[in-house]
């Protein structure tokens, strides 16, 4: 999925879990999307052909399967003692959040390098042009419901 | 008590549906849960049931229609430590410091292909339950 996606998600989930999204948004922003980075050299390798790319398990590296779920949870536990708790929670909730929406919605592997074994769900649509019309639209969805409730009305 | 269960499931007439998108339908509904957490209890308790038991039906019906595979087992795994860390990200501690060791017990698991992890959400539920009745 596209990082407005996992940010818009990730900020309402967060509001109907923890309320009050709004003093930490840029804290949710950067956990939604720092996630990507992995994708980078991947990007740089496609060039052109960068938007016929469905960012499958080609695309990622360890640290968006399982083993960066494992390593993120231990790193949140570790600073749950140091940290705001409320913050930790956040955390946890934007990187395990995105890790699931891209595990639901696209190719993985997830105990690569460990194993091998590519999957797809099939809950969600894999074909270039439904998954563009599907993340396009669940993406304008996401976004209004983000507009209406940080409108004033809502507040 | 497993076995006993499959063998009442496996005369049942289940659908012949794919197991991955059972297990998919479980970090969905552990999506649900962790939106309910904050609404009403009752609501995410019900969420929380249906993901186990969707968990559950996922590898009955692999059995019953002879799916298993590694590939059906790696789905499964996965799924189901996405689902928890869904669920125990709103319950920190310790919940999640437990969810992180299944993590490592689940690489160990499909690196040593042998099965041992924790069930945790069962045990969660429990808590669960008697959070919302006592």
């Amino acid at each position: 999925m596209n990082f407005i996606f996992h940010f818009l998600f990730n900020y309402l989930m967060i509001d109907v879990v923890l309320t009050n999204s709004w003093n930490h948004i840029i804290l949710i922003f950067i956990l939604s999307v720092f996630i990507d980075i992995d994708h980078v050299p991947y990007l740089i390798r496609a060039g052109k052909n960068v938007l016929k790319k469905r960012f499958g398990s080609e695309s990622r590296t360890r640290f968006h399967e399982i083993y960066g779920l494992a390593f993120f949870s231990l790193l949140l536990c570790a600073l749950y003692f140091f940290a705001d708790h409320a913050i930790i929670e956040i955390s946890a909730i934007c990187v395990v959040m995105h890790l699931a929406i891209d595990f639901l919605t696209g190719k993985s592997a997830p105990f690569h390098p460990y194993s091998k074994n590519e999957i797809f769900l099939n809950i969600f649509p894999y074909g270039y042009k439904n998954k563009i019309i599907f993340e396009i639209s669940s993406t304008i969805i996401l976004g209004v419901l983000f507009w209406l409730r940080i409108s004033p009305v809502w507040l | 008590m497993r076995k006993i269960i499959d063998r009442a499931g496996s005369v049942l007439p289940l659908p012949n549906v794919n197991p991955d998108v059972l297990s998919g339908m479980s970090v969905l509904t552990s999506m649900l849960f962790l939106a309910f957490t904050g609404f009403s209890m009752f609501l995410s308790f019900v969420f929380l049931i249906a993901t186990l038991f969707l968990d559950w039906f996922d590898g009955l019906i692999a059995r019953k229609y002879g799916k298993s595979s590694e590939t059906g087992y790696i789905t499964d795994t996965a799924s189901d430590r996405f689902s928890e860390g869904i669920i125990f990200s709103a319950f920190f501690f310790p919940w999640f410091y437990l969810f992180a060791l299944n993590c490592l017990l689940s690489i160990i698991s499909v690196a040593k292909k042998r099965h041992f992890i924790l069930p945790l959400r069962q045990i969660f539920l429990v808590f669960y339950a008697f959070l919302l009745f006592f």
